[in-house]
């Protein structure tokens, strides 16, 4: 079978057609390559403060390579990551929003509550509590930066020691 | 041809391969936000508060009009100080006259009126001054106190630390201003002829105003806000433009009404703070208990006393409670009070809930007094109640009861406190509480923590039995308070119950024989954190609208002053809302009389910051019913104005509060003393405890006539306070005010006439009132009906849809501006 095309305006839309197409097959494929980590952080807030715990650079829990934060200072994440953010308090009602995501959560003791988004395309987010913790809780307000690979585990490895 | 296509798809796949490989992971870069990192966001502070240099003695001198005056007076006062000799050259009139200057400059951030200007001096000294020019001129108070010479000298040295000394007959002193705080503490020496040193005491008075070494302010500027002349004057300027009256006002004659008592919280409201069902506070109820046609009051507290104060008239009470004495409930936290007539012997009964301590249920013996009779009533439930409507669901004639049980928000442990006010010697002593979860709310998402409201019968002989079940009304919201209402107008009181975590309820009585819910068919969508309820004809067209109050939503966001009048937008999660289907801030559900309501607040001007309680009546007697919204959360929050809404002809609410004299509140007053914290600070040579305050704000009010001179008066229950009690002079103001109120005596029905729908006819209007006592949050009072007439002065008729399903009408002996009493026929 022999396909005939008789004017260059058809090879132009032909080109158009498989450049889209090839694009959304890389898309695809290269998704599973952006998407490929996942990463779970707990935290749980305390005393108007919140505590951040990190599995460290083995992404497990209870090894000892995990990450506590207690103080007041920027978090920091990985770039094109998939975040798990679960969420306690060891003692009252917090409420938080991802203003940049709009996503609200709120901490309660003896539950846990997920906030769950990517990284992709963004650089920092903030961690903004609500009034119901108070009405100056300026200390549970977090900027959290997003960095690539390099960097972050960097980050991490600065605050395991 | 086909080998050129061949060749072009060839291209057109390596370029895209090589697309993909570019752009892709481009598309994934981050962008630019404006998120700052908390280093950047820190700011230097480049201001240097003033020193302390030394608390001043105390001091007591006379004023131009010769009365005591002194530190006493200045007590609590920002002040500036010079002194003034006699013999001395034109500096003293420089000093005067850079005073004066400043003393216009202060009105430009003052706003309140703590601040004087003090010149001390001898008799001599200011009889050789014109004085009169910087009194008259000056708008911040300026005090002349007059001493011997040696006294002023005195106090100059060892006080202030002048450094005065005398030479001959001449004296010589520092021709400058002192800075006194409020703790008598002197902070500074000025120059004010001296551009530079007056713009660091300006600073330093800014300071000053909102900083103490042992008083601290939380939030910082709930002290001396900056924004009450300015909503004043927005007001003023609003309300001159509308058809509405408003001219009258209301003044807080707390003093002038003999009322000492002061409410009191638990340390979980204070220094132990927990945002928890305690700040909720109490509520305020009225009954003439003592059948002398006098509303007397009973106030609730937290902690020490709930106290009966008998209305002796012309505005006074007295204290009654120690004939009494089992009203004081000492022994508990107390929450709500309902007055009604149970038993229909014609004197009003009380019931009172507390926070796990037993409901308690109180007789009134026929004279004012009150005998607990919980024990054999059935009605000694204890667990988390809170507000509590008495109504007649089965048209029996006696008084059935519903009461709002919050849900389980205390941990099961009990906590003492040590109450030390320093005004309030008489209720302080030790008391327990039931120590609050600290996730207080977020109860309603643990199912483990659910209290089930209660629906009791009125079986006679003063015994109620629980019919929530039997009568198919099982309420398991957080709920606060609730309304009995006929919004269906079949003649069986439905019920209405706030929900302050999630959606209201709609119960629809079926007859007396079970309630329905219709909350979906009916409220889709209610506030989120509802508090207060009145229902009421806003527009006079006979159908019954429905105003709620949400204090819940205003704590999801932070909301600037402008935002206060807009409609909430709380950020809350999906798990905190738990399936609710909510709309947040007030609500005004206006009836269209066919069974439907719509949702207007925002558009009607009903919004406000931070309402708790709500109550309703015509204030200005115009025929059209106003409100007064109980605000403002208290410590640790910025101070919220309380609401008055003056109704526009039934089209949209006016806010009047800061027209009408209800704000700003006496003196300006937006805080007051919370607790002393345990840590000592060092002033001067002393050490002192520090004070934390915090704001002021009402829970909830009544509106009735105090002094029975025809207008209606309203008195508050304060957080931590004493209460407002804020009188009326319409009566006064208004000359053609045309009035009537209407009690209520039914036969059939309740005595008390509960659940009777007031119709008056005047010329071609009609104003209708449900009578159903609800006259504030947690609060149920019986009170004759008060319906401003207009300009009516005529009365056509009066129709009584009376709860025995009686309806009644009177056409003649109808006199205006009087009490009418009805009885059910």
């Amino acid at each position: 079978m022999t396909i005939k095309i008789n004017s260059s305006g058809w090879s132009k839309w032909i080109f158009l057609f498989i450049l889209i197409e090839i694009c959304i097959l890389s898309f695809l494929l290269f998704k599973d390559f952006i998407f490929k980590k996942s990463l779970q952080i707990q935290f749980a807030g305390e005393n108007s403060n919140w505590i951040f715990k990190y599995p460290g650079l083995d992404n497990q829990f209870g090894s000892e390579d995990d990450v506590i934060i207690y103080k007041v200072e920027d978090l920091h994440l990985p770039e094109k990551t998939k975040v798990s953010m679960v969420l306690t308090s060891y003692d009252k009602l917090y409420c938080l929003k991802i203003p940049e995501l709009e996503q609200t959560e709120v901490a309660v003791p003896n539950m846990e509550f997920k906030l769950s988004f990517d990284t992709r395309k963004r650089k920092q987010l903030s961690l903004i509590a609500g009034d119901m913790c108070g009405p100056d809780q300026s200390s549970l307000n977090r900027a959290i930066i997003i960095e690539d690979e390099e960097k972050y585990e960097k980050w991490l490895r600065t605050k395991s020691e | 041809m086909q080998k050129r296509n061949i060749l072009l798809l060839g291209i057109a796949l390596v370029l895209a391969i090589i697309i993909a490989v570019l752009v892709i992971p481009r598309l994934d870069s981050p962008k630019e936000t404006d998120v700052k990192t908390s280093e950047e966001t820190e700011q230097v502070a480049d201001y240097v508060p003033p020193l302390e240099f030394s608390l001043l003695p105390e001091f007591s001198f006379s004023n131009l009009a010769d009365q005591p005056y002194g530190s006493g007076e200045l007590k609590n006062t920002v002040w500036l100080a010079n002194f003034i000799f006699e013999g001395e050259d034109d500096s003293d009139y420089s000093i005067l006259d850079g005073m004066h200057e400043m003393a216009n400059d202060l009105q430009s951030f003052v706003t309140w009126n703590d601040i004087s200007l003090v010149s001390l001096g001898t008799s001599e000294a200011f009889s050789s001054l014109d004085l009169s020019k910087y009194q008259e001129k000056s708008s911040t108070p300026w005090v002349f106190l007059k001493g011997t010479q040696d006294e002023i000298i005195s106090l100059g040295n060892e006080g202030f630390k002048f450094g005065i000394k005398k030479e001959g007959t001449s004296i010589i002193h520092p021709h400058k201003i002192a800075l006194i705080d409020r703790n008598m503490i002197l902070r500074g020496y000025y120059d004010p002829t001296n551009p530079e040193e007056v713009k660091y005491l300006m600073e330093d008075i800014r300071y000053v105003l909102r900083k103490h070494p042992h008083k601290i302010a939380v939030p910082e500027d709930v002290i001396n806000p900056g924004w009450l002349d300015e909503r004043q004057a927005d007001q003023i300027s609003a309300l001159k433009n509308s058809g509405v009256f408003h001219d009258f006002s209301f003044e807080d004659r707390l003093e002038e009404s003999n009322i000492t008592w002061r409410h009191q919280i638990v340390d979980d409201s204070g220094i132990n703070y927990k945002a928890c069902h305690y700040d909720h506070g109490n509520g305020v109820v009225v009954a003439d208990v003592n059948g002398d046609n006098l509303l007397d009051i009973f106030f609730l507290t937290q902690l020490g006393s709930n106290q009966l104060w008998q209305n002796t008239g012309d505005g006074k009470f007295e204290n009654i409670t120690d004939l009494s004495p089992d009203l004081e409930i000492r022994d508990a936290v107390s929450v709500a009070a309902s007055f009604a007539d149970i038993d229909n012997d014609g004197d009003p009964d009380l019931f009172v809930t507390t926070v796990l301590e037993g409901n308690r249920l109180f007789e009134n013996n026929g004279d004012g007094t009150f005998k607990d009779i919980t024990a054999a009533s059935g009605l000694g439930y204890k667990g988390h109640s809170s507000g509590t409507s008495f109504f007649d669901f089965n048209n029996d004639g006696l008084l059935d009861l519903f009461v709002s049980n919050v849900g389980i928000y205390t941990t099961g442990k009990i906590v003492d406190q040590i109450t030390d006010h320093p005004d309030n010697p008489l209720q302080n002593g030790t008391f327990k509480f039931h120590e609050a979860f600290s996730d207080a709310f977020a109860g309603h998402i643990k199912p483990e923590r659910t209290e089930q409201s209660i629906l009791y019968r009125n079986e006679g002989g003063n015994r109620f039995t629980d019919v929530s079940e039997e009568m198919k009304l099982v309420d398991k919201s957080w709920t606060g308070d609730t309304s009995p209402c006929d919004l269906n107008k079949d003649g069986w009181m439905d019920l209405y119950v706030t929900n302050m975590q999630g959606d209201d309820h709609y119960y629809e009585n079926q007859k007396g024989e079970y309630f329905t819910e219709k909350t979906k068919e009916i409220f889709p969508n209610t506030p989120w954190g509802a508090m207060g309820i009145a229902i009421f004809d806003f527009e006079n067209d006979q159908n019954m609208d429905i105003f709620l109050t949400d204090m819940h939503s205003d704590m999801g966001n932070t909301y600037d002053l402008h935002e206060e009048k807009m409609k909430k937008t709380a950020d809350y999660s999906e798990a905190l809302l738990a399936n609710s289907s909510p709309h947040f801030g007030n609500a005004f559900f206006k009836n269209s009389g066919n069974g439907t309501f719509t949702e207007i607040s925002d558009v009607i001007g009903a919004e406000n910051l931070w309402p708790w309680g709500l109550s309703s009546g015509d204030l200005n007697g115009d025929g059209y019913e106003d409100a007064f919204l109980a605000s403002s959360m208290n410590y640790p929050y910025r101070y919220g104005a309380n609401s008055l809404l003056l109704n526009e002809g039934g089209q949209k609410f006016l806010d009047s509060e800061f027209v009408v004299g209800v704000e700003p509140r006496k003196n300006k007053e937006t805080a007051s003393w919370w607790y002393n914290q345990d840590t000592l600070v060092t002033v001067g040579d002393s050490q002192v405890k520090r004070e934390v305050w915090g704001a002021l704000g009402s829970r909830s009010s009544v509106i009735f006539d105090i002094e029975n001179d025809g207008d209606l008066d309203i008195v508050t229950s304060e957080f931590n306070n004493p209460p407002l009690v804020l009188v009326s002079n319409l009566s006064e103001q208004k000359t053609d005010l045309n009035y009537l109120k209407i009690s209520l005596e039914g036969t059939a029905s309740n005595k008390d006439g509960l659940g009777a729908i007031i119709k008056i006819k005047a010329g071609n209007d009609y104003f209708t009132k449900m009578y159903n006592g609800k006259s504030g949050y947690l609060s149920q009072s019986l009170y004759p009906v008060y319906f401003g007439l207009g300009d009516h002065k005529e009365v056509e008729f009066i129709e009584i849809k009376w709860p025995s399903g009686k309806t009644q009408t009177i056409r003649e002996n109808i006199s205006i501006n009087s009490e009418m009493k009805i009885v059910e026929e």
